[in-house]
């Protein structure tokens, strides 16, 4: 039984049609990317996943049963969600925005408990974020900033995490510091969805790609499946070199291809 | 007018025998006779009234075909003491346009209330005239004599004068035995009534003292709650007609520390017509105020 | 940068004691002198006296009830600026104060608010809400502070020149002259009565704006992540603004617009709770009632016949605030 699955969905904004008959698995253990060009529908996708939108058609199941029926507290002890350019409107300290993550296991009077703090600085730990504690979030740079964020996830303890292009405008450090946690995260028996750009990224760090096109899912599998030269050009559009080595895979794209059109 | 005088010397000529001399003096006193209503009509014959206090002093004072026109106060029930004998005379807004129709040779009017419609017309030639504030009830007689003056009716005048002082002088004699009562008023908006004011005048007469103006407090002033039941008086004469209060100004009235207040003093509740306005209907509300002593 | 945050329990510590002590200074304060103690006594030996009149009937509902309203427009205050995310939000900035004083004009010059003590409470709660809705729908998914305060200033202006009308068309002569209470505000004069009417909506507007305390904790880090920690964010969002209709539209319903203690409190005391949305509501509320006291004694002490409305007080000193944190935040305002 899959940990995650999304049966023939579709989504519909108004007229336009967002995604048509995707079909999605997450087995537990495994870290999942979600690629494709600009406008393909990812971020979408991973909405629906969350169960933040609902499908306009088919469904979503966690753990075999409707992800709609699940109730909200469940879903958000259960779940956590990366928003993408994710920053906190007000300047808390590091610790308070990682504390929000226990919101999850809180009735509305009461304060942080005990075990809430031992959570908090567990993931602290996690995150390699225990150094500045007590800074202003606001005043970290992008990196830090979406560690604090990944951290705060992380204090939920949930089984699956969702995460929409976290390591997009980062520096080479903290974007692999960002996948390894997603990586360890997945290894402890539970799982990731990630939507990426980054080719090299997916390559590196996911288990399996789902390969998005204008809406539709256009192939899906491990990543010798899934990144090759011919479906590279056909969905982005580029011609690429594709190198596969012990040190990972890495994936350059060389130049545009003419009759591609977006 | 020489019309009046030929014709008749005409006639005198014709069917009267008599010498010039004799026949001049003859024409001369029949003349007169003839004439002098016309000359003696000095009364004005269309006046207008715009306020509610002149409307009281018309009604009172002038002949019914005097009157043109009395203003809508005339028939209010609260204020208006006149009021039954409005009938069916025409009713103004105290609007220039009304009160030009009807082509007035004399407009009263108080000099506190209405005064730009005043200013306008004597400005466009009309007859204006204003009676002051009476602050006391010497002023009331004053006025009665000065507006039986203006509307040809000093006999009448004199008369309700007369009639006003003995009623006085009973009252003051069938309660001289009672004993003399503190007294504030209280009014929306909390405003109180002081020294200096025909109200503070009344309240003289029926043997009460008006703390307000002991204080030092003059004309009509606002008054806080507090001072009001630190001042611990017999009587509190409170305005309250509304049932509900419809606006802030009358909530004022309505404050529960008033009717604790009540509960262990006494209320006073003189109808706002018969102390309102300068006029006989005063030895009215003086009466109800002694025998509530 | 480290905020000088500080815990709970010193933070009521301080502030608590000090709401005490101003209260019992506003019952002090008045235009006779009279001995608090002789009143008390009297009270409950259930004499009725000058002493126990004063103190008892006129001054403490006063003060309890600036004491209230000050509480619910710091509460309100804290609320709305935690839902827009917006500093500047407060409830007579974007309006809702005119809307609920416009509300309860038309329930009470016209003769409606008789028929039940909740009519008059429930007109400010309506109109409160209407001009609410529309600053939402003005507003939409805008961050922008500039657009929150045009549409404030919109619906403000509207609000305003419609009680204008309503008090113009009124039966009672003294209606228009009482504008100034309604745009100014005041608790002279105020009896147990208002106190009465107004208190179960302020409670209720209380009780359901701080079960929204977590949600706009974390509506810190956006509506899309406080969705996936659980809340039905509409409906949050519904509740939250229930209870500040309620709360502000009873407070406006019986002492008038009284502006920017909504906006001067929660920003003073926004670095005490460590910037936290949800500590700041108790916080502000503590605060508005402390504020609003002394802004009433301060009425009482420069007027010596109480002419001056409470909302002269307020916006001195608030207006030049709200000023300054335009300028300060200039550079910030997006």
């Amino acid at each position: 039984m899959s940990l995650l699955s999304g049966h023939n969905i579709d989504y519909r904004i108004e007229a336009i049609r967002i995604l048509e008959d995707i079909d999605v698995q997450v087995e537990a253990g495994e870290l999942v990317g979600l690629i494709g060009p600009n406008g393909a529908g990812k971020s979408s996708l991973l909405r629906l996943l969350t169960g933040v939108e609902a499908c306009s058609g088919g469904e979503v199941r966690f753990e075999d049963k409707p992800l709609a029926l699940m109730p909200a507290t469940q879903r958000a002890r259960r779940m956590g969600y990366l928003v993408q350019g994710a920053m906190a409107h007000w300047p808390f300290s590091v610790e308070k925005v990682i504390e929000l993550g226990r919101i999850p296991y809180q009735k509305w009077w009461q304060q942080s408990s005990a075990e809430d703090r031992q959570k908090v600085e567990v993931a602290m730990t996690k995150t390699e974020t225990l150094a500045f504690r007590n800074r202003i979030v606001t005043t970290l740079s992008g990196g830090e900033q979406t560690l604090v964020m990944l951290a705060r996830i992380l204090a939920t303890e949930p089984e699956l995490i969702f995460a929409d292009e976290p390591v997009a405008a980062l520096d080479p450090y903290h974007q692999l510091h960002v996948m390894e946690i997603l990586r360890n995260h997945a290894a402890e028996n539970r799982a990731a969805i990630v939507v990426l750009h980054d080719l090299s990224l997916a390559a590196r760090f996911c288990d399996r790609l789902y390969l998005l096109n204008h809406g539709k899912l256009d192939c899906s599998g491990s990543i010798g499946d899934v990144l090759t030269r011919e479906n590279i050009a056909r969905v982005y559009g580029v011609d690429s070199h594709i190198e596969c080595g012990e040190k990972g895979v890495s994936v350059t794209a060389l130049s545009r291809v003419s009759e591609h059109h977006p | 007018m020489l019309y009046c005088s030929s014709a008749i010397g005409r006639i005198v000529r014709d069917k009267i025998n008599i010498g010039p001399m004799k026949r001049f003096c003859l024409i001369f006193t029949a003349l007169v006779l003839f004439c002098a209503p016309l000359f003696a009509a000095d009364k004005p014959r269309r006046i207008v009234s715009i306020g509610l206090c002149t409307d009281q002093l018309l009604l009172l004072l002038a002949e019914r075909e005097q009157i043109a026109s009395v203003s809508v106060w005339a028939l209010n029930e609260n204020m208006s003491y006149m009021i039954d004998e409005v009938g069916n005379l025409p009713l103004n807004n105290s609007s220039v346009e009304e009160i030009i129709k009807y082509q007035p040779d004399l407009v009263v009017a108080s000099k506190y209330a209405a005064w730009d419609t005043a200013k306008f017309l004597r400005q466009l030639g009309y007859q204006v005239k204003q009676i002051p504030l009476a602050r006391s009830i010497t002023d009331i007689y004053s006025l009665l004599r000065q507006f039986g003056e203006w509307t040809g009716n000093q006999q009448r005048a004199e008369s309700v004068i007369e009639q006003m002082q003995s009623e006085l002088a009973g009252i003051e004699q069938r309660y001289a035995e009672r004993p003399q009562k503190t007294v504030i008023v209280y009014s929306p908006n909390g405003f109180t009534i002081g020294a200096n004011t025909l109200e503070n005048d009344l309240f003289t007469h029926a043997g009460y003292l008006n703390l307000a103006a002991s204080m030092g407090i003059e004309g009509f002033r606002p008054i806080a709650l507090e001072t009001l039941i630190a001042a611990d008086p017999d009587v509190l004469q409170i305005d309250r007609n509304l049932s509900r209060p419809d606006s802030l100004a009358t909530a004022y009235v309505d404050h529960p520390a008033l009717d604790k207040m009540i509960e262990h003093r006494e209320y006073l509740d003189i109808p706002t017509r018969l102390r309102i306005c300068a006029g006989p209907m005063i030895t009215e509300a003086i009466e109800i105020m002694a025998r509530r002593r | 940068m480290n905020i000088k945050a500080v815990e709970p329990r010193v933070l009521y510590a301080i502030l608590l004691p000090i709401l005490l002590l101003v209260f019992l200074l506003a019952l002090n304060v008045g235009p006779v002198e009279i001995d608090l103690g002789k009143g008390m006594q009297d009270w409950f030996s259930e004499l009725t006296t000058i002493e126990s009149l004063i103190l008892f009937d006129i001054r403490l509902p006063r003060s309890l009830l600036a004491m209230f309203i000050g509480a619910t427009l710091g509460l309100a205050g804290a609320a709305l600026q935690g839902l827009l995310r917006n500093p500047l939000a407060e409830p007579g900035i974007i309006g809702v104060s005119n809307g609920a004083a416009l509300g309860a004009v038309i329930v009470f010059y016209y003769g409606m608010a008789g028929f039940a003590w909740f009519l008059l409470p429930l007109g400010g709660l309506i109109g409160a809400l209407i001009a609410v809705s529309i600053i939402l729908m003005l507003v939409g998914q805008s961050r922008s502070i500039i657009t929150l305060i045009l549409a404030g200033i919109a619906i403000n202006s509207i609000g305003g020149a419609l009680i204008a009308l309503a008090l113009n068309f009124a039966q009672s002569p003294y209606a228009m002259q009482e504008i100034v209470f309604w745009l100014l505000g005041s608790v002279a004069n105020r009896s147990v009565n208002e106190l009465f009417i107004a208190l179960p909506f302020m409670l209720a507007g209380w009780g359901m704006i701080l079960y929204c305390g977590r949600f706009l904790n974390a509506l810190t880090l956006g509506e899309e992540t406080a969705k996936s920690m659980g809340f039905e964010v509409a409906r949050m969002r519904l509740v939250l603004v229930l209870g500040v209709t309620a709360s502000v539209g009873a407070a406006v319903s019986v002492a008038g617009n009284i502006g920017f203690v909504g906006l001067v409190v929660p920003h003073l005391m926004r670095p005490f709770v460590a910037y936290e949305p949800r500590r700041l509501l108790l916080a502000s509320a503590v605060t508005g009632a402390i504020l609003l006291l002394v802004a009433d004694i301060a009425v009482q002490l420069l007027s010596s016949n109480g002419e001056m409305k409470l909302g002269v007080i307020t916006s001195l000193v608030g207006a030049p605030f709200f000023l300054f944190l335009i300028l300060k935040s200039r550079n910030v305002l997006q």
